[in-house]
């Protein structure tokens, strides 16, 4: 695999007003985040919508057609900005990491009536077991079908102590995780997102400006590929497509959105 | 987010409330008042973000907030708790009881200033449940209790909760003759109003009842009758009361509650400082304190009428939504509720309407929305004008105000769940049992005019502010806030 490299497609998307174009007309507006919202995501059922911010709180909001969410919870736990909501691959399961340094896993209730925090892994309250040792940038499940046939059951963090953790699920559909095992990887400044392919690869992005695959190899995960200077400032986010296996996004402070093929 | 001092709450418990949510704003400088470190001397210490060491205000002294300026800056959603708890404490209160050389049991130095104690059924409530009391027993106790810290006087909320029922039913149907726009909110959760007047203030305010809160109507009472009827000056009057609810300490400090530079409630103390109080008097049980007869705001009880009745039988919470559709229904639409009203519950357990049907037609929707996410709900609802409710009965704790942040914790081996659900049972046999003051002679001989009658609405009602967005509260920080 040392071989392989990112090749890069950089298109400049520009910007654009906000609100209506003739292609997209803008059905809601949901408000409730005191400040800054950090982001958000559909649930597997897509009936949810989880969403997370600077006020420490996570949201869970349910869909009524498309015009039409309901607050289904609103989530006070973390003690600092929450990062990132990354739902569950197929359950209604949501994992939140936030600049307390903890990761969270938050689900309904037994009853329905209402959603809490399940789990707290790393942080202050995270029951003494291993974590980042800074803020959380971005979690990552291990697609449940990987190109190879295995079923992925796991979870990849990142954080701004430039380290990567897998979380291995357990429980009821994997939705429930620990600690499995932690790597320092090149980067080395925060890591600032990361991005399970169904290649089996991690991607990483991060503050310095450089974009790295990890694979994990006789159970010990290594930099497979490394491209420095990919964008000329911080990487803010990478995805691997779901549906190429091989192509890659990249999102920077510099601008730009680049396309990455895996050769 | 943690408390200082001897204040001992659940952890659980900070989270029933609508909790501060981010670092306090203000300061001198415009950097950040960093609530969690605030200093043991009860010093607002500067500090920002990234630089860890401490920095101090330009002046060299350190920033003081208050509560008011908590009140008017929309920085958080409510307030800095350590700013209550410097404020609003234990150790104040036996400051004020050692400064008015209170002895309580009868002996009160006149010239100092008298201790007046009144106390919701709420804490009474968790306090019976928790040290295993009956009602009776848990109000002597309390009321011995208070006393031995320096009370004169010990009274119950429960009659300006009554006084608060039929006022906000008399703003309930002078709006609906008035065709103001509908829903009425009750506001009588400080969490509540402090959220409604901080974010939602333009479309919120509007719509929320003026009545006053019990607890502000009991403070309007001690601060008059009572100081009139122990012949001394309302400043002279220092009044505690003993809430569920962290907030309430906040509502006490509103400026709209203070009349001639005397506030009507001086200092709340919540079910949990209870407990410290006790522990202060060398306690370790409350059966252990002396009996005492409490105070009653008026001689004479009065059979009420069942709409009563049922509201403080049916709500942990003052019962407006219940108190205000039965008497809606049977003298605005002639349809009497014979038993109980169903109560159907809408998108969680905290969320539930009652409708009265006539003729095929909903003439009347009534509904209970408690927690955060459905005043979330409801807030949305109004501004998509899509809330088809007369009136809502709010409170911001889930659950609603049995609930509340300054409730006794579970004991161990119990969930909150079962602990709430233990304490609404034990809440609905003693409201069974309670004695009822005359509303009816209070409005009379206390107020001097009639539910809604101007001199009502001087007593027993309030207003609410728009708290704008201050710049100082939009302040940017960098480094990926």
């Amino acid at each position: 695999m040392g071989g392989e490299d990112l090749v890069g497609d950089e298109e400049d998307f520009g910007t654009r007003d906000a609100g209506e174009t003739e292609r997209w007309r803008r059905t809601c507006a949901i408000e409730g985040h005191e400040s800054e919202v950090k982001s958000c995501g559909w649930s597997p059922s897509g009936s949810l919508l989880a969403t997370c911010g600077r006020d420490r709180t996570v949201w869970v909001w349910e869909a009524h057609g498309e015009e039409e969410f309901e607050c289904a919870a609103a989530m006070h736990g973390h003690g600092g900005d929450v990062k990132r909501v990354t739902w569950h691959p197929t359950e209604d399961v949501l994992v939140t990491t936030s600049y307390d340094e903890s990761v969270k896993i938050w689900r309904e209730d037994a009853d329905g009536d209402d959603w809490s925090c399940v789990r707290t892994l790393g942080g202050e309250d995270g029951n003494g077991g291993e974590g980042h040792a800074s803020t959380v940038w971005c979690a990552s499940f291990e697609p449940r079908a990987l190109d190879d046939g295995r079923v992925g059951t796991r979870c990849v963090t990142c954080g701004g102590d430039g380290k990567l953790i897998v979380w291995n699920g357990k429980g009821f559909c994997n939705t429930d995780l620990e600690f499995g095992t932690s790597f320092e990887c090149g980067h080395d400044r925060a890591v600032l997102s990361c991005s399970w392919g169904r290649n089996g690869l991690v991607a990483a992005g991060g503050g310095d400006n450089s974009i790295r695959l990890y694979g994990e190899v006789d159970g010990t995960w290594r930099e497979v590929v490394k491209v420095e200077n990919a964008h000329d400032d911080d990487v803010n986010h990478v995805e691997w497509s779901p549906h190429d296996s091989s192509l890659l996004v990249s999102a920077s402070d510099d601008g730009t959105v680049t396309i990455w093929r895996l050769s | 987010m943690s408390f200082s001092g001897a204040v001992k709450i659940a952890p659980d418990a900070l989270s029933d409330y609508i909790a501060p949510s981010q670092d306090c704003v203000v300061a001198l400088d415009g950097g950040r008042v960093r609530i969690d470190d605030l200093g043991d001397a009860g010093e607002v210490a500067v500090r920002s973000r990234r630089s860890a060491p401490e920095t101090r205000a330009p002046t060299g002294e350190a920033v003081k907030v208050t509560l008011s300026d908590c009140l008017a800056c929309s920085g958080c959603v409510t307030s800095a708790e350590s700013v209550l708890l410097e404020q609003q404490s234990v150790d104040e209160f036996l400051s004020v009881r050692k400064r008015l050389r209170s002895m309580g049991r009868g002996i009160v130095d006149w010239n100092l200033g008298v201790i007046v104690v009144s106390v919701s059924p709420q804490s009474l409530c968790s306090l019976g449940k928790v040290y295993g009391l009956d009602k009776q027993d848990t109000w002597t106790k309390f009321s011995g209790l208070m006393r031995d810290m320096g009370a004169y006087k010990v009274y119950d909320i429960s009659g300006a909760r009554d006084l608060a029922l039929v006022e906000t039913y008399a703003e309930f149907v002078e709006r609906a003759n008035g065709g103001a726009p509908t829903p009425l909110l009750a506001s009588a959760c400080p969490g509540w109003v402090c959220y409604a007047e901080k974010t939602h203030g333009e479309l919120a305010i509007p719509h929320m009842a003026t009545t006053k809160s019990p607890q502000q109507i009991m403070g309007t009472f001690v601060k008059s009758a009572v100081a009139r009827d122990l012949g001394v000056s309302p400043d002279r009057v220092y009044h505690v009361s003993v809430m569920p609810c962290y907030d309430k300490k906040l509502e006490a400090s509103r400026d709209d509650f203070m009349r001639g530079g005397v506030k009507d409630v001086d200092l709340v103390l919540t079910t949990g400082e209870v407990v410290v109080l006790l522990e202060k008097a060398g306690l370790h049980h409350l059966r252990e304190a002396p009996n005492y007869a409490y105070d009653l705001m008026c001689d004479g009880f009065r059979v009420p009428p069942e709409s009563e009745i049922a509201a403080h039988f049916v709500s942990g919470s003052g019962g407006y939504a219940e108190y205000v559709f039965r008497r809606a229904a049977a003298e605005i639409f002639n349809t009497p509720i014979m038993g109980a009203i169903e109560w159907v519950q809408l998108r969680n357990m905290d969320m539930r309407e009652a409708t009265l049907t006539v003729n095929n037609e909903v003439v009347l929707r009534v509904a209970v929305a408690y927690g955060f996410r459905n005043i979330q709900n409801l807030v949305r609802s109004l501004k998509m004008k899509k809330c088809k409710h007369h009136f809502v009965e709010i409170m911001a704790c889930p659950s609603g105000c049995l609930n509340g942040g300054g409730q006794l914790p579970a004991p161990e081996g119990m969930s909150n769940k079962e602990l709430v659900d233990a304490l609404d049972e034990h809440y609905r046999i003693v409201e069974r049992e309670r004695n009822r003051v005359d509303v009816d002679f209070l409005y009379r001989a206390w107020i001097g005019g009639a539910p809604g009658s101007q001199p009502a609405r001087e007593i027993l009602r309030t207003q609410y502010h728009i708290r704008d967005k201050t710049p100082v509260g939009m302040i940017q920080l960098g480094n990926n806030w």
